[in-house]
């Protein structure tokens, strides 16, 4: 039986006008687990792997601990947990095992001390195979991988390690604190593994939130493996693809093909919907209603194996012109937000590479942000500068542009 | 076809925002007017556009400049020479024009109201309009949407 999952394609306008040119048309593709979905929740297969670095001395190391603490003592005692730490070393604290001795965990926990440099992928690897100790299709497996760092001459590794957990169904949710971790590395290292981008923790007091949350979306997982493919009839192209819900992340290129779009949205968590925004490019199309994408999801339902839905994105072509009002607001509003953050994007990453900023942003884009986000982003684009955690700071907030309520 | 942003941005019809600058686009395309650019394409019989306020623009095609030719009844398309007295007003040299064998003198369009021409004055590398050469000196109707290439250097010519 299939329904777990809703899938619904909601187009930019549903009237375009016969033009004889090429047109951009906008979809939206949503996914919603159902209210149907069993409300068991699924066991956890969790590694904790976390940078002990010197640089952690203090407070982040010390709120670090009692945040990892916290996730072991709320975990069932069937849930599978390890903990890994690493410098330019690597140790397993806690090998894998159910979190049921909850006393003799938080000592091991407790036993962390800092020291030595930051080799990310020693951590990673290392944690990796804690996880397939235990991993299976029926559970939740996750690495929440934390850093106050740069990791030094492995970024590669890093990635390779994420594309191996991503293959095997395992998603990296990569938590950097302090200002000094690299963004564009964590970020990528959550998208390849299809977990998360990376999390902020701006102050080590925030740690224990952010690491509660990372245990409640996990036991909130509903259907596991979700894949989206959306197929395109000859005359249509894709022009770009964003990840929307939960947050907004841009895909790169390289996913678009001529014919089709494809997006991993990993684990669907109940009461998180999840959607993705598809510009296309429609060739001329004489009047008439035409099929201009065709989504297909699949997911895995635990015990049950693989079940797939589906939704088409319809547009008719008149010889009218159609009032700029027919557009869809919901639509109109995601690409809103998509565009916004795309070209923050890009003014941080000007920054970043040269210090300065060229790109001229347009008001329309600025006005959606927050007041704090558009002092600073007037800073930089004054000539002035800003912090590095202002910068991850900025990028963090933008990215979660889509989950604000307005209008 | 083209929505072009007040900064001169373009961006394909049907974008509500622009890809460059993120301004907000008119998403309204107008239904097609006579013959689309493409000559393979087939004519969709629609009467003609009804005569709005028209604001006759060239935008080159490789870095999406725009050349606005309002109020003018003649615009001559060449590259700048200070030494032969040749100032065009459409002056290709910052868009590539001599790499591109681009002329100092190498088009005229003629301006008279809501008809445009295209007039090849003799250049090197000749002048087109959809792909089809032009004979020199010899005025051709150029409209909304048509791709006007001088030498290697490819414009789209924009009225509405």
């Amino acid at each position: 039986m299939s329904g777990e999952v809703s899938l619904n394609c909601q187009v930019g306008r549903e009237r375009m006008s016969v033009t004889g040119g090429n047109q951009v048309a906008y979809v939206l593709i949503e996914a919603r687990p159902s209210s149907a979905v069993a409300q068991a929740r699924m066991p956890l297969n969790f590694a904790l792997v976390l940078d002990h670095s010197g640089s952690m001395k203090g407070a982040k190391l010390q709120s670090v601990k009692e945040a990892v603490k916290l996730v072991i003592n709320h975990m069932a005692p069937t849930d599978i947990v390890s903990v890994v730490i690493f410098d330019d070393n690597v140790r397993v604290i806690v090998p894998a095992q159910a979190a049921s001795d909850k006393m003799g965990l938080g000592s091991a926990v407790d036993s962390i001390r800092e020291g030595g440099g930051t080799a990310m992928s020693l951590g990673m690897s290392v944690g990796l195979t804690e996880l397939r100790k235990h991993a299976s299709p029926a559970m939740v497996n996750r690495m929440i991988l934390l850093t106050d760092g740069v990791t030094y001459g492995d970024p590669d590794r890093c990635r390779r390690i994420a594309d191996d957990a991503g293959a095997s169904g395992i998603g990296i949710y990569p938590l950097g604190i302090g200002a000094d971790w690299d963004e564009d590395l964590l970020d990528n290292i959550g998208q390849r593994s299809s977990g998360m981008p990376a999390e902020f923790i701006r102050r080590p007091e925030d740690a224990l939130g952010l690491f509660q949350r990372q245990l409640q979306s996990a036991e909130a997982v509903s259907v596991r493996n979700a894949q989206l493919t959306v197929r395109l009839p000859s005359g249509v192209t894709p022009k770009k693809s964003v990840k929307v819900l939960p947050i907004i992340s841009e895909q790169s290129q390289n996913t678009l093909s001529d014919r089709q779009v494809m997006v991993s949205f990993g684990d669907l968590e109940r009461d998180t919907p999840q959607a993705t925004l598809v510009e296309l490019l429609v060739e001329p199309k004489p009047a008439g209603t035409f099929r201009v994408a065709q989504a297909e999801l699949s997911y895995e339902v635990p015990g049950r194996g693989e079940e797939k839905v589906r939704s088409d994105a319809i547009v008719t072509f008149t010889n009218e012109t159609v009032p700029p009002e027919e557009a869809n607001p919901v639509v109109l509003n995601f690409v809103e937000k998509a565009n916004a953050h795309r070209l923050v994007t890009k003014v941080l990453d000007e920054y970043k590479k040269t210090g300065k900023v060229t790109t001229r942003l347009h008001p329309n884009v600025t006005r959606i942000l927050d007041p704090e986000t558009q002092r600073l982003l007037d800073q930089v684009s004054a000539g002035g500068s800003i912090s590095a955690e202002d910068v991850k700071s900025i990028g963090n907030k933008t990215r979660k542009l889509t989950q604000r309520f307005d209008e | 076809m083209a929505v072009v942003c007040s900064q001169g941005h373009s961006n394909p019809d049907g974008s509500a925002f622009c890809d460059e600058c993120g301004e907000r686009l008119d998403m309204t395309a107008a239904p097609s007017a006579g013959v689309p650019a493409a000559p393979v394409a087939p004519t969709p019989v629609t009467p003609p556009a009804p005569a709005a306020a028209a604001s006759p623009r060239l935008i080159i095609q490789s870095d999406n400049a725009v050349v606005d030719l309002r109020g003018k009844s003649e615009a001559l398309v060449g590259r700048e020479d200070p030494v032969s007295n040749v100032y065009p007003d459409v002056d290709m040299t910052p868009h590539n024009g001599e790499e591109g064998g681009v002329s100092r003198i190498h088009a005229k369009i003629l301006i008279n109201g809501n008809q445009y021409m295209l007039e090849d004055q003799n250049s090197t590398n000749s002048t087109f309009v959809n792909r089809q050469k032009l004979a020199p000196k010899t005025p051709t109707p150029i409209k909304d949407g048509d791709e006007l290439r001088f030498g290697r250097v490819v414009t789209i010519f924009r009225t509405s």
